[in-house]
């Protein structure tokens, strides 16, 4: 075959196969983590931006991770934790995955009310979302709600606009995301741990494995989707940088304080201009419907891996129940949540960031175990350097949660 | 009828009634038709296990780890396609006391009877699939595919079945 035509056939399989990395990554810029970066950046200016740049080194090596564990094997993680460890570590993991889930997705919808706030109420604007979502993942094609669903996440480009808008000093941004250096305070430990949280979510890495298990990829597939995997979190890794810089020219050099994502969109108008404000609210209501149309799908597939009743998204009702019956029940009580007059939607939001922050280190260790286990992976065991990246990478952020629980009791 | 997961429960003793623990595996004997349970592992100890559940010293005969290679393995049917997950292992008494491998249950029931939640598991759907149509998977890890025409006979929940019956 000429070069030109091996080139367009490699082109036209990669298509095929892109998707869950490109997702799995991209929604983890969602409201709860553009809320976690505006303040970030609001707080400590271009200071932190190495955490985040080490956050997508690890979202590049688990996502990895996942999506082979997940292509060789042929399982979910819920399911694959059932397969070594039994059905009760399957159930408190799942237990911990759906109550974190359940706090992210309040979290989206919450996301949804204040990019439409005031123009739209909630009570309009929520019950809208939760509607829209569920009838774009469970009524359209398998092919349709994933081409639909990536188109949605271009909206994150706004975030790159909103950036050079804010005309940032790229020097100070440059030194911020290569020299190391924090206060030494609870406050940054916080703050650095959420982003190491919000980046490497573990719902992402759940929601990735059932993914590419739903999509049928085999072993064949696999150098495509480590370009999708590793082209999805640097994408991640660049918007949330953007989010940063753009928070951090404005906000942080004027000493202003924000609560949420929300408000940090309203705060860029007076300082960036309103084209800005605009942008950074686009982008907000985007996140929050791709990842609050991701959540549920990634608590589904949790659950009835889980529990023994494998679904894919073509399944009709009738063959997946439990598949369904939790999609639904996942919108429907987090949109409730937030409807509800005076709920703690901040303190859900960082409770639930929190939760996924300690899920991930067992989540982490037994992903890091399965890869080099060659009974399960075959010859597609994680070899050295793939297994001490792995480590390397739990061990750092077993010491940002370790330094924010020390910064916590001290 | 005997359960594996029941098994795994039982405290297991000698012939003179000394106590030595619960198993965490049952070993079958794959040679037999069905597989005969010929022993268990103990603290790491290999013992065979004779009638009434009593074991003695001495490796049992088999190759077929009823924890680790049949309980909670993913069931694919013909075509690939997800038959849930092995949740219970059927086990029947013969004549001579010994045990042998006769079904595997899947689906909801037996995940929530080893969760002790009775009432839910009573309303709760499973399968049963005998154990001549199950088959290792050859080429993927930790799956039996089941040499089924169509879906497995689905059995209901006693109260569900109680509700569907007309008056």
């Amino acid at each position: 075959m000429p070069a030109a035509a091996r080139r367009a056939s490699a082109l036209v399989i990669l298509a095929g196969v892109a998707g869950p990395g490109l997702l799995a990554g991209l929604s983890d810029d969602d409201a709860p983590g553009i809320t976690t970066y505006s303040i970030m950046g609001a707080r400590y200016g271009y200071e932190l931006l190495w955490v985040l740049a080490l956050s997508t080194v690890a979202l590049i090596v688990y996502h990895e991770v996942g999506a082979r564990i997940g292509i060789v094997t042929g399982q979910g993680l819920t399911g694959l934790i059932r397969d070594r460890y039994g059905v009760g570590s399957a159930t408190v993991a799942l237990a911990a995955l759906v109550a974190a889930n359940l706090g992210t997705t309040c979290g989206e919808f919450a996301g949804v009310a204040a990019a439409l706030e005031p123009a739209i109420p909630r009570w309009v604007s929520v019950p809208a979302a939760a509607l829209g979502v569920s009838l774009l993942v469970l009524r359209g094609s398998f092919h349709r709600i994933e081409h639909v669903l990536l188109a949605l996440s271009t909206v994150f480009a706004t975030y790159l606009l909103s950036a050079v808008l804010a005309h940032p000093d790229w020097g100070a941004a440059a030194q911020g995301l290569t020299v190391p250096s924090t206060p030494l305070t609870k406050d940054a430990m916080l703050t650095a741990t959420a982003c190491v949280g919000t980046t490497l979510a573990p719902w992402g890495l759940a929601f990735l494995q059932s993914y590419v298990v739903d999509k049928r990829l085999t072993p064949d597939d696999l150098g495509y989707e480590r370009i999708d995997v590793v082209t999805g979190a640097i994408m991640t890794g660049v918007i949330g940088a953007a989010v940063v810089i753009a928070c951090a020219a404005t906000l942080h050099e004027q000493g202003r304080t924000i609560e949420d994502a929300g408000d940090a969109a309203r705060a860029l108008e007076p300082l960036a201009g309103s084209l800005a404000s605009a942008l950074f609210s686009t982008g907000l209501l985007g996140a929050s419907l791709l990842a609050a149309s991701i959540l549920p799908l990634s608590t589904a597939y949790s659950v009835s891996e889980a529990l023994g009743d494998e679904a894919a998204l073509d399944d009709s009702f009738a063959d997946a129940p439990v598949f369904y019956v939790t999609y639904g029940l996942v919108v429907v009580i987090s949109a409730g949540v937030v409807l509800i007059p005076g709920a703690p939607l901040i303190q859900i939001l960082f409770l639930s960031q929190a939760l996924n922050a300690i899920l991930l280190l067992p989540l982490l260790a037994f992903m890091a175990r399965i890869a080099r286990d060659e009974g399960v992976m075959g010859e597609h065991a994680s070899g050295r350097v793939a297994g001490i990246a792995a480590w390397a990478t739990l061990a750092m952020i077993a010491a940002c949660v370790a330094a924010l629980l020390v910064f916590s009791v001290v | 009828m005997a359960t594996l997961t029941g098994l795994l429960r039982t405290p297991l003793a000698t012939g003179t009634g000394a106590r030595v623990g619960r198993a965490a595996e049952v070993i079958a004997d794959r040679a037999h038709d069905p597989p005969l349970v010929t022993g268990v592992e103990v603290h790491g100890r290999r013992l065979r296990l004779g009638p009434g559940e009593t074991v003695g010293e001495g490796a049992p005969a088999g190759d077929l780890l009823l924890v680790c290679d049949v309980l909670d393995v993913q069931v694919l049917d013909r075509k690939g396609r997800h038959r849930g997950r092995v949740g219970e292992v059927e086990l029947r008494r013969r004549d001579d006391g010994a045990l042998e491998v006769v079904a595997v249950e899947t689906g909801l029931r037996p995940v929530l009877r080893r969760l002790h939640l009775g009432r839910l598991a009573a309303r709760a759907s499973y399968d049963r699939i005998e154990w001549p149509h199950l088959h290792p998977q050859v080429g993927r890890t930790h799956a039996y595919r089941a040499e089924l025409a169509d879906r497995p006979r689905r059995f209901r929940g006693v109260l569900r079945a109680r509700r569907r019956t007309p008056r």
